[in-house]
């Protein structure tokens, strides 16, 4: 498989290589590199399957065909069908431009990685520092300011891109009287930032600024308790992985390992309690398991519930 | 194919269609053939226009609308009603209530308690207990005498509980059996609990394997006794399907690694 940057730097270059196989979530990335090839070759074509993009080199054209990108969705049946005979009818197929293949599911791109190693690349999640790098070079007209705050709100390159394009349509004076709290309500962005924030809040045991951040919430409540179960997981990896990178790293010294088992448990145990009808209040139930950082020994649900 | 698990539900549907009962339910834990004996149940009222249906709202309407009407038989086989929101129950309601002509419903069900009182008060209720070890083998020999000959001896077919398992092991690559056996290796936890996670819901080719087994082969090569109260507190929940996989994975891998003896 063939990295990111060697990606990047073969679609930036001169002469792009024959055949690309993209897979991963970050959508925008793959967005940009069919913008880039489209702009070199001046030419777009989409076709539904892999099969139909060779089928055009292989009869003869009286009118001599142009350089083109080609460009194949989620072709499930060329996954199916791969093997090392059709690998090499696509290293040696006679493509004019480009074919760029388009997968989401890792395990597609798992099993053309064996057959194609040279073609296939994975895009997932890029660091914020390189999404900013990005969308100043692709927007030049936005400041840094509303760069840094699209970077934030957004969950990927690609929907931060989005942002940035409504960002870039609007009046430059709203642009920098607006607040980033009122860009996240703008742009439908306020429960997944809160929920970062949250998660911050509950990973360093801050129940005032859990509970206040709880005010504010406006998404589904329901989401929180599985932040909270995410976040526990997310400590105990980053307390007994030595190299494990994460987030929440700089808070695991807010925790015992005994802490964390006990958290988890009493929120899985409101969890199994709401489900079974058990509790109806889940702001309620969401304020008690916040009330549990505050104790230097978190108490296991069995003392808890015998309270 | 019949087996001993199921005789004793097949009588009784033979009984119910002698005296051509319109609604049925048949509760049972999951894979044990619900929907063979519907389609059995069928057969005893020589109804050719058997339909499945989901347990949504919009589709359970469409297939009572699409009833009405009809001059032949037709049987509509809601499956696992207790899985749909409480709303899709209660659209059978009217029609179990006042029976429209030539509509038989048998709804299917793991769990009877979480099916409406009013729903159960005016149906038949037909009761399968899981398969026993040895109808398991038959209907594997069955389905595939040289593969079940191959993995009888393996981890994996001693966790098998029911039909739709052994459907599923048998068509399971020799890469997919071997894993539960290496299972064995998890079974220390001392990785992460998000790694141990991570290995037993997927194979090592990264697609998701069938968590259940994956729990019982732990189950199995443990001998632990808290391990195995907790693996069949996560099945009886991943059954219930009210709480997320993941999270109820993580619960069984937490207690796993730090609360067993």
């Amino acid at each position: 498989m063939i990295t990111i940057q060697e990606l990047g730097l073969s679609i930036m270059g001169d002469s792009p290589a024959k055949v690309y196989i993209v897979g991963g979530d970050e959508y925008g990335i793959k967005d940009k590199y069919i913008d880039t090839l489209t702009k070199f070759y001046g030419k777009k074509e989409e076709y539904p399957s892999v099969q139909d993009v060779l089928n055009i080199f292989n009869v003869k054209h009286f009118i001599p065909l142009k350089p083109t990108l080609y460009v194949v969705r989620y072709d499930d049946n060329f996954v199916s069908k791969i093997s090392a005979d059709l690998a090499k009818k696509v290293k040696n197929a006679n493509i004019l431009g480009t074919l760029f293949c388009i997968y989401n599911e890792p395990k597609h791109i798992a099993k053309l990685d064996k057959y194609l190693p040279e073609h296939v690349c994975t895009v997932d999640a890029v660091n914020p520092k390189f999404i900013e790098k990005y969308l100043t070079a692709d927007f030049p007209e936005l400041d840094s300011r509303s760069i840094q705050i699209a970077t934030k709100l957004a969950s990927n390159y690609g929907h931060a891109r989005t942002l940035c394009k409504s960002m870039s349509q609007m009046e430059r004076q709203d642009l920098t009287s607006m607040t980033e709290m009122q860009f996240a309500k703008l742009f439908g962005c306020e429960s997944a930032s809160c929920e970062e924030d949250m998660q911050k809040a509950v990973a360093g045991r801050n129940f005032a600024a859990a509970s206040q951040l709880l005010d504010a919430y406006e998404g589904d409540l329901d989401s929180l308790i599985y932040m909270i179960l995410r976040t526990m997981i997310e400590l105990e990896k980053v307390m007994t992985s030595k190299y494990a990178e994460s987030p929440l790293k700089d808070y695991a010294k807010c925790w015992k390992l005994e802490d964390v088992y006990n958290l988890f448990m009493n929120a899985y145990s409101e969890l199994q309690k709401l489900r079974s009808g058990k509790s109806s209040n889940i702001k309620a139930t969401l304020i008690y398991l916040f009330g549990l950082f505050t104790f230097k020994d978190i108490p296991s649900p069995e003392v808890m519930n015998a309270n | 194919m019949q087996t001993n698990s199921q005789k004793e539900p097949l009588h009784e549907l033979n009984r119910l269609s002698d005296a051509k009962r319109q609604s049925v339910i048949i509760e049972g834990p999951s894979g044990v053939g619900k929907t063979y004996l519907s389609q059995r149940y069928a057969d005893m009222l020589k109804i050719d226009d058997f339909v499945s249906v989901n347990p949504k709202v919009a589709d359970i309407r469409e297939a009572l609308d699409s009833s009405i009407g009809l001059s032949t038989p037709v049987m509509l086989e809601i499956e696992n009603l207790d899985l749909g929101v409480a709303g899709a129950a209660y659209t059978l309601l009217k029609t179990l209530e006042e029976p429209t002509p030539n509509v038989y419903i048998v709804i299917t069900c793991r769990n009877l308690a979480n099916i409406p009182d009013t729903i159960i008060s005016r149906s038949a209720v037909v009761n399968v207990s899981p398969p026993t070890l040895n109808d398991i083998d038959k209907f594997g020999e069955q389905l595939d005498r040289v593969k079940f000959t191959n993995v009888a001896s393996r981890l994996v077919w001693q966790c098998v509980r029911s039909f739709s398992d052994a459907e599923l092991v048998l068509n399971m690559t020799n890469d997919q059996i071997d894993y539960y056996e290496s299972l064995s290796e998890v079974c220390k936890f001392k990785d992460s609990v998000s790694n141990i996670i991570w290995k037993i819901s997927h194979y090592d080719s990264n697609q998701e394997c069938v968590v259940e087994l994956a729990i019982r082969s732990i189950m199995e090569l443990m001998h632990n006794e808290s391990i195995t109260r907790y693996g069949i507190e996560c099945i009886r929940e991943l059954s219930r399907s009210r709480i997320s996989k993941q999270a109820t994975l993580a619960k069984f891998v937490f207690d796993s690694k730090y609360c067993s003896n």
